[in-house]
């Protein structure tokens, strides 16, 4: 049976093109425009991986979704992939500030993100 | 125009402070007519052989004038600060810089009567009240001033020529003065204080209003930058999310159809999105630039950092870059530790910059040294390469936004000629420079020194 994939983001275009890269590679993908949906459809499909965008309408509503589906009992378990534009301003991070113990997330991974990229990041988050 | 008024009562302000500094450096210089006062009565009367200088009435206004100035000195500092914390009131500092002056030349003209009169040469002394007076106060008074200057002098003259009042003869062998030696003295005098403030108070109009347009000037300029970088912040993220969705799409076409694409269609539509990538590599760094920019008005928090540990950290996200192109990465630091009051973010891109172009511009096979060195207390960082190097006509130029040197396009296409720009900001925004040093096809070598915490 072929890995479920929720995709929150609220770009259609986004969410098409990574729909279309991770289809052709045998996933089954849905999608939702924003937090609070994402978050139902979450809750009724149980799906295997979430991607999750930061910036959504509002600035911080990624990171709140994120927070709400790491507190949920049913949902903790699935690992979430955020996508962000957040960390535009320099390629050279090591603060520990920034250090991804400071998402509740799996991986984070900034856009555009690389068709081999976002492949391998998926893969290498199911195999956890 | 409410816009242009804010602008005008703006002006006065640094100028209310002038005024003020002006009165305080004026009453400091009092205290030297006080010495000299003090000095003249035994010089005059022991070395110049003046014996009939009348000593004591010297004395007596040498004492008052001091007194004066002490008072002057408690209401310069009442009119500095006043109590309710607001910026000193200009009538009242005009006020007590007039009285100063109305005080001073009678003190003067009393001095003069009791040591010759019009026969003192030091009666050319009111000439500094005159400039004085063209300086702090408006034209208008400084031609009243001149005015008093010269009535004085010439009421001195003529009462002593007349007998009204005794004159004070410095000794015994100067005789009364002619009639036509009084009339000439005040023309003298008239003749003087008047040249003298008409040049001064025209330069001194010609200067406010030269720092008037120039602090207009600056003003503009100060207020276009702001929109300036307002418009990059802005135009930068608009841009970005389009650019973001047409590269995303273009890759996951190449990925998803390639198979009924065909080769030829696949290689386009991969170099289309290289293309949407160099867009976004570009409002990235406008975005960097508009920030850094944004950040010289704001300070933001800064602490003391490592810079040495920050490189060697940092350096290890190039050790994969360097070793693709097979580039040997040479890094040494000072025994001891680097402290520099910075953010991680300003450094880093600093760091990430020069040491990006180093790999960049150096062929495969070269190398790219990281150097941090103490000097005094300042530290040299040191990043080189043995890369194509920059022609030497292109060096002033290196820093300058979207310049990119010849020999730099010509060897890849990448690079959006902001990284440079972007660095110089930062370092000079934490109070230190930047320099770079090259031979073409040789390599490069960038030097930054900045002030140690």
């Amino acid at each position: 049976m072929s890995k479920k994939v929720l995709i929150i983001d609220d770009d259609p275009d986004i969410v098409e093109a990574e729909k279309m890269i991770l289809e052709s590679h045998g996933y089954d993908v849905d999608s939702a425009s924003d937090g609070e949906s994402g978050l139902a459809k979450a809750e009724k499909t149980k799906p295997d991986l979430i991607i999750l965008d930061v910036m959504m309408s509002t600035m911080d509503q990624g990171f709140q979704v994120a927070y709400k589906l790491k507190q949920s009992p049913d949902l903790k378990k699935i690992p979430v992939l955020m996508a962000t534009s957040v960390g535009q301003v320099t390629k050279f991070k090591f603060d520990p500030k920034t250090d991804s113990d400071f998402l509740p997330v799996e991986a984070y991974i900034e856009k555009p993100i690389k068709p081999a990229d976002l492949i391998s990041t998926v893969e290498r988050l199911l195999r956890a | 125009m409410p816009d242009h008024e804010v602008g005008i009562t703006d002006l006065l302000v640094p100028r209310r402070a002038e005024l003020t500094e002006r009165v305080a450096w004026f009453v400091r210089l009092r205290w030297l007519a006080v010495g000299g006062m003090l000095l003249a009565v035994p010089v005059g009367k022991k070395l110049l052989g003046f014996e009939k200088i009348d000593g004591q009435r010297i004395l007596a206004l040498a004492g008052a004038l001091f007194l004066l100035n002490c008072c002057y000195v408690l209401i310069s500092r009442a009119l500095h600060r006043p109590r309710d914390g607001g910026s000193p009131d200009l009538r009242k500092v005009e006020l007590f810089a007039k009285a100063q002056v109305l005080l001073d030349l009678l003190i003067l003209t009393a001095i003069l009567h009791y040591s010759g009169g019009i026969r003192n040469p030091f009666s050319f002394y009111y000439i500094f009240h005159v400039i004085i007076s063209s300086i702090l106060l408006s034209r208008r008074s400084a031609y009243g001033v001149a005015a008093l200057c010269l009535g004085l002098f010439g009421a001195m003259a003529l009462l002593e020529h007349f007998g009204v009042l005794s004159a004070h003869p410095l000794n015994a062998l100067q005789q009364k003065p002619s009639a036509g030696y009084v009339l000439t003295a005040i023309m003298a005098m008239g003749t003087t204080l008047f040249t003298a403030i008409f040049m001064a108070t025209s330069i001194m109009q010609r200067l406010k209003q030269k720092e008037d347009e120039l602090e207009k000037a600056w003003r503009e300029v100060k207020q276009l930058e702001a929109t300036k970088s307002r418009f990059l912040v802005l135009v930068s993220h608009e841009m970005r999310s389009p650019i973001v969705a047409i590269r995303s799409m273009l890759d996951a076409l190449g990925v998803a159809y390639s198979k009924c694409l065909g080769e030829k269609a696949v290689e386009m539509l991969s170099r289309a999105s290289e293309r949407a990538d160099s867009l976004l590599t570009l409002t990235k760094d406008l975005l960097t630039l508009a920030r850094q920019q944004s950040m010289q008005e704001h300070q933001t928090e800064q602490e003391i950092v490592d810079l040495a540990a920050l490189t060697r950290n940092g350096i290890l996200l190039f050790k994969a870059e360097a070793d693709e192109k097979s580039i040997v990465l040479k890094e040494s630091y000072p025994e001891k530790a680097i402290g520099v009051r910075t953010d991680h973010d300003s450094m880093n891109l600093v760091l990430s910059n020069l040491i990006s172009n180093a790999i960049r511009y150096t062929p495969a096979g070269g190398q790219v040294g990281v150097s941090w060195q103490l000097e005094g207390r300042r530290a040299m960082l040191k990043v080189s390469d043995t890369g194509i190097g920059i022609p030497e006509s292109e060096l002033p130029h290196m820093f300058k936004e979207f310049f990119r040197a010849e020999n730099a396009r010509k060897f890849t296409a990448s690079g959006t000629g902001l990284g440079l720009a972007i660095t110089k900001n930062i370092v000079e925004r934490l109070g230190g420079t930047i320099a770079v040093d090259s031979r073409l096809n040789e390599g490069s070598t960038f030097t930054v020194m900045l002030p140690l915490a």
